[in-house]
């Protein structure tokens, strides 16, 4: 990977004496992951803890006729101890939501299969100081979808009451399976 | 050239204070993203962070953002002399909760205004969460050196963390 010195704008391959001073970028990719057409689920799991924050990049459609809800758990944790909020539209109404003492964290904005083919959804994912035992992992959610004639995105929010590091997540539809086009990317931010 | 993304500074806190900054900001990126995972010692569920762009008092700020408190949505309009970030979580959320955000600046090097978006929302195990899609615009034309972030009741608590990166 070429890495550009910010002093004098080159890129460089080498950090041999000589060169300009050069850093490393702070943006990493951990894993990344496909639908299969016949699963609910995904999951990034072993995530290492050396990273600051977490980010997941994806895009994604459902194999089901309707609208579905996305939902998240981390370290596979099925306890009631997740609660999420949303700030979310569809063109032509605005909504906020909230649920409590939950056993995921649940989001907006899915595609689904009676929209035209190749729509997809498109939504990012921000955790915070995963890997930080001193605090509750409040995820930073942001995305929907757009149909040409119909839609919905929004800011969505969730908690999960755990002071445990996050070393694996799940994102499951609501309904039906990740369609075979649905995509996915664990970044790691330092 | 693919977005690359570089760790200017992080600021943990360790015991509770008042004010983070981030001063000498390189001038070599071409935007700069601020995220932070955040809660006041304030008793209330949210509280605000009082944002400034360079010198604390140098220009205004004019906001317009849209909120979501998990019943309602509102939006409001403000013209004040520092950018009001709101809201993260006080110290009357569930224990343990932190608010989150992002602050996108785009051309933070450039000659004219500086516009930027925020993502900002609070969690809590109850009503009152707050979640804000904001823009923001300070009127002044030069380029960003620094930042301070202040706390609106006073004190941020400990593990609160600001991370500055400069994006390529």
């Amino acid at each position: 990977m070429a890495i550009r010195s910010l002093k004098s704008g080159t890129f460089s391959r080498s950090t041999m004496v000589g060169n300009p001073i050069i850093m490393p970028g702070s943006y990493e990719s951990i894993a990344s992951a496909t639908g299969t057409g016949s699963s609910n689920t995904i999951t990034f799991s072993s995530i290492p803890s050396t990273y600051t924050h977490l980010q997941i990049r994806f895009i994604g459609r459902s194999s089901t006729a309707a609208s579905s809800t996305i939902t998240m758990s981390l370290n596979s944790d099925s306890g009631s101890n997740y609660a999420n909020h949303m700030l979310y539209g569809e063109g032509s109404a605005m909504y906020a939501a909230q649920n409590t003492s939950q056993t995921f964290m649940r989001f907006y904005g899915m595609s689904y299969s009676s929209l035209t083919s190749g729509i997809m959804s498109a939504h990012v994912i921000d955790i915070l100081d995963y890997a930080n035992t001193n605090k509750y992992k409040t995820t930073r959610i942001l995305g929907g979808f757009d149909a040409n004639g119909s839609g919905e995105q929004g800011l969505f929010s969730g908690l999960w009451m755990s002071n445990t590091a996050v070393t694996s997540i799940n994102l499951i539809t609501g309904n039906g399976n990740w369609t075979a086009d649905s995509q996915f990317a664990l970044y790691g931010i330092a | 050239m693919a977005l690359q993304l570089f760790k200017i500074q992080s600021i943990e806190v360790a015991s509770q204070a008042s004010s983070v900054a981030f001063s000498n900001i390189p001038q070599g990126y071409t935007d700069l993203k601020l995220v932070g995972s955040v809660r006041s010692a304030v008793g209330n569920i949210g509280d605000f962070i009082y944002y400034y762009l360079n010198t604390p008092g140098t220009g205004a700020y004019t906001q317009r953002l849209i909120r979501g408190d998990g019943s309602s949505i509102s939006s409001q309009a403000n013209s004040v002399s520092y950018y009001p970030l709101q809201f993260v979580n006080g110290s009357g959320s569930t224990a343990n909760t932190f608010g989150s955000f992002e602050l996108y600046i785009p051309n933070y090097t450039g000659n004219a205004q500086k516009s930027f978006s925020v993502d900002i929302l609070s969690e809590n195990n109850s009503s009152g969460a707050y979640m804000d899609l904001q823009v923001g615009l300070w009127n002044q034309t030069a380029a960003i050196t620094g930042m301070t972030l202040a706390s609106g009741s006073g004190l941020y608590v400990a593990n609160s963390t600001f991370t500055l990166y400069g994006v390529l």
